[in-house]
């Protein structure tokens, strides 16, 4: 019997169309719903086709062969689109792509998808003024979105997505063009979503071991490990080329594992700390 | 090694109340990373470095030759540069065709050509992909070409703008030891990033701006010592300090989790 | 606090072109050059081109429109060099200057045509320096046209800006590859290629995914809340309806004008 209360993928392929080799080959995974994964791997993993399917672009929009089943709670992107569309945000790699390009101003682009569902005028004042100051746009409302950097255009792309209260929300990485300071911003939000299951593509492994549930990691379409970002970073094959975060290295540099599980490094710096005072207290 | 000499510099855009502003600046190390968060100046500087747009005021001289007066040819042994964007300026039927063009805008020898082409992909691992057509490439692989082809021309100087962003993990690799290796055999390597980590383990000098004006300029040890000036350039110390800080209590400067070992397994 | 745009009309004055619509100040252009072709009158000619100019100096001018115009006025100037020289009909010497004679017959010609040239940029200048896309979009959504079809026509207003950004993205990147080098004419018209192509997949590609976006943000859902217009406009109805007359009553006297050719 299916569980409606995880996102699962099962036997997942997808092809595209004028193409022979499968770009995503044969996922089966679950997870429970409102969690954070995190999805990693090198070029030509599959990450960004990945998030297509579970965003149901592929195959409503751009077209190929897809198999298997994905199934976000109730729904599944493939059956019950466009419903389910109505319950996801999605941000694009590229947040120019991602704005309507008919709005003067920011508040005007972050309240475009809520004039499309059709939200009362005082709800959507006050929604959007809610979700500028979660990412921090206040001060920009009512300047152009042509006159943003990338790290705001970014933190737009993501408000946009947001501002509908999606169920789901997939970021395809989301601060590729944000400096240090916007992205420690962005993940230190992240952590405060809730209610929504939330899939996100990234490249900084460190924020994602400190905010993921899950981390999967793709290898050329397949899922190759998928579990806590603990379990995954401390059971890595050299092939497939992952970075890991700097506590991780750090504690494996100073033999520091963990007390619970002396056969496991730390990867957030909450374990790091636990481990470090029991080692301490040791000597 | 090049010097490149920055005097008086002043630019400022068209209809834009942000003024690049460098009074006295002088790259004269082989590996430099300018630092600065969105908006500080970065970008602009990096144009201007380029030779292809001109400051209002002040002058950017390489060797004592001042920039805008090299003749394009000159311009090209001289910088090589490196977009954030390759999709910028990919435009052949092939990959290896690609680095042709650049190279046969200042080569004809055919086979001088041909024996560059395959050095230059061969640095970057494309080699395998000299027949690809350039938009079926992976963003990573893109921008190992885009650097392939300023590769086999092989000039003093490499700009890289933002060389990081979009690469993944094995592509940052393969660019660190290329960018090490560019620096021991006589070039000059300047990139502009706002990866810490990277420039606290790579980079022996680095120049950081905010708001157009350069805030330090040294090594990275003594810019992140003292948390003003990396507060001020609204910057974050490398991830290792956090970990310092935060664990530990430990204010000192770490550049690498192998730095931090170092200090510390010896006693 | 009312932070959408309605707050922007309260906070900055409103000008006297706000309140005619988008559609009223198209057909107007439409109207002044269907005109300007009517008349072979240099005067009246003139006369339009003063009225197109008025209407754009009373509103706002902007850098693009300044192109256009001292381009125009170039092409108009050569223009008059060429048909003062050269048409068919000369007969009538009007200046000789260093033994080159300009011909009154050319140089009217060339005059009529210039004037209508100044009055189809005056018209459309008009129409779009007061205009903003949004305030289109939103227009022609507010008088009962489909958000997609909408969406379809403005999407050509500003993919040109987005060509224009790319164009000087890629200009750059390509002068560093070395591109000013090509000296022979067909070296320079190759180096168009290193422009074109990736402007062509890179605007394509954002289309793209912005079309793909839109759909995920729900654009052409049945339950989306229609525009209101931005301003209240003085009487769009009654303008449109005397414009179209006009323009009607101008197509048939054309209309009228070759059959009786034929007649």
């Amino acid at each position: 019997m299916a569980n409606y209360q995880q996102l699962s993928l099962n036997h997942l392929s997808f092809t595209y169309q004028h193409d022979r080799n499968p770009v995503l080959d044969d996922l089966t995974v679950s997870v429970p719903l409102n969690r954070i994964i995190g999805i990693i791997g090198n070029h030509h993993a599959g990450k960004t086709t990945l998030c297509r399917v579970l965003a149901g672009i592929v195959p409503q929009i751009i077209s190929g062969k897809l198999t298997g089943d994905c199934q976000i709670g109730d729904q599944s992107p493939v059956r019950d689109w466009p419903a389910y569309n109505q319950q996801t945000g999605f941000v694009l790699q590229d947040p120019h792509s991602q704005l309507s390009g008919l709005a003067d101003t920011v508040a005007d682009e972050i309240a475009f998808d809520l004039l499309n569902h059709g939200v009362k005028e005082t709800d959507i004042q006050q929604r959007v003024t809610t979700v500028a100051a979660q990412l921090q746009l206040t001060a920009q409302l009512q300047q152009s979105p042509d006159s943003l950097s990338g790290g705001q255009l970014q933190r737009l792309a993501i408000a946009t997505a947001i501002v509908t209260h999606p169920n789901v929300l997939i970021l395809d990485d989301p601060t590729s063009e944000m400096d240090p300071q916007g992205r420690r911003d962005f993940f230190n939000w992240l952590k405060t979503v809730t209610h929504t299951t939330i899939v996100i593509v990234s490249n900084e492994i460190d924020e994602l071991c400190e905010t993921a549930d899950e981390l999967w990691i793709l290898e050329k379409g397949h899922l190759v490990s998928h579990g806590t970002p603990l379990q995954v970073m401390n059971h890595l094959n050299p092939e497939w080329q992952v970075t890991t975060p700097m506590v991780y290295q750090l504690a494996r540099l100073m033999n520091w594992p963990l007390a619970i599980k002396p056969t496991l490094f730390p990867v957030t710096l909450n374990q790091l700390r636990r481990c470090v005072n029991v080692n301490h207290s040791n000597q | 090694m090049s010097i490149i000499q920055i005097s008086d510099l002043r630019y400022q855009y068209p209809a834009s109340d942000f003024q690049l502003s460098i009074n006295q600046l002088s790259i004269a190390d082989s590996l430099v990373a300018i630092v600065g968060q969105n908006g500080a100046g970065k970008s602009t500087l990096f144009k201007l470095l380029t030779g292809l747009i001109q400051p209002q005021k002040g002058e950017i001289n390489i060797n004592q030759q001042n920039l805008a007066r090299l003749t394009p040819e000159e311009r090209l042994r001289t910088i090589g540069i490196i977009f954030q964007d390759p999709s910028s300026q990919l435009f052949n039927a092939t990959v290896e065709k690609e680095v042709a063009w650049s190279l046969s805008q200042l080569e004809s020898d055919a086979e001088l050509i041909q024996a560059t082409i395959k050095k230059a992909l061969a640095s970057v691992g494309l080699t395998k992909l000299k027949d690809q057509n350039p938009f079926d490439l992976s963003l990573p692989e893109k921008k190992l070409l885009t650097i392939a082809t300023v590769l086999a021309i092989n000039p003093q100087i490499y700009l890289f703008d933002e060389p990081m962003m979009s690469l993944d993990w094995p592509s940052q690799r393969l660019v660190t030891v290329l960018i090490q290796h560019l620096a021991q055999t006589g070039h000059q390597v300047i990139a502009i990033t706002h990866d810490m980590d990277w420039v606290a383990a790579t980079f022996p000098k680095m120049v950081a701006l905010a708001a157009g004006n350069v805030v330090f300029e040294g090594v990275p040890t003594n810019f992140f010592s003292c948390p003003e000036p990396v507060k001020k350039a609204g910057l974050l110390p490398p991830r290792i300090m956090t970990i310092a800080q935060e664990v530990f209590n430990d204010h000192q400067v770490y550049l690498t989790p192998q730095d931090y070992a170092e200090k510390h397994l010896v006693h | 606090m009312d932070i959408r745009n309605h707050s922007l009309q309260k906070t900055v004055r409103l000008h006297w072109y706000n309140v005619i619509d988008p559609v009223t100040k198209l057909l107007l252009a439409l109207f002044l050059t269907l005109l300007s072709f009517q008349l072979t009158d240099l005067y009246f000619e003139v006369g339009l081109v003063l009225i197109s100019l008025t209407l754009l100096l009373l509103s706002r001018l902007s850098v693009a429109t300044l192109h256009a115009v001292s381009f125009s006025l170039f092409l108009i100037a050569t223009m008059i060099l060429i048909q003062g020289l050269f048409n068919s009909h000369n007969t009538h010497p009007l200046v000789t200057i260093l033994s080159i004679t300009l011909y009154q017959e050319g140089v009217l010609y060339a005059l009529n045509m210039g004037t209508r040239i100044l009055i189809i940029i005056f018209s459309i200048g008009f129409f779009m320096n007061t205009t903003t896309i949004s305030e289109n979009a939103t227009y022609l959504e507010s008088v009962g046209m489909p958000y997609n079809q909408v969406y379809l026509l403005m999407s050509v207003c500003y993919i040109l800006p987005q060509i224009q950004q790319n164009l000087n993205k890629i200009q750059f990147a390509e002068k560093a590859r070395g591109i000013n080098l090509q000296r022979t004419l067909i070296q320079k018209l190759q180096s168009l290629l290193p422009i074109m192509i990736p402007l062509i997949i890179k605007t394509f590609d954002q289309s793209i995914n912005r079309s793909i976006t839109l759909q995920l943000r729900g654009f052409n859902s049945p339950e989306r809340t229609i525009a209101t217009p931005m301003y209240h406009y003085f009487k769009p109805k009654f303008n449109h309806y005397f414009l179209v007359f006009m323009i009607m009553i101008l197509i048939g006297v054309k209309l009228w004008q070759i059959i009786s050719n034929f007649l």
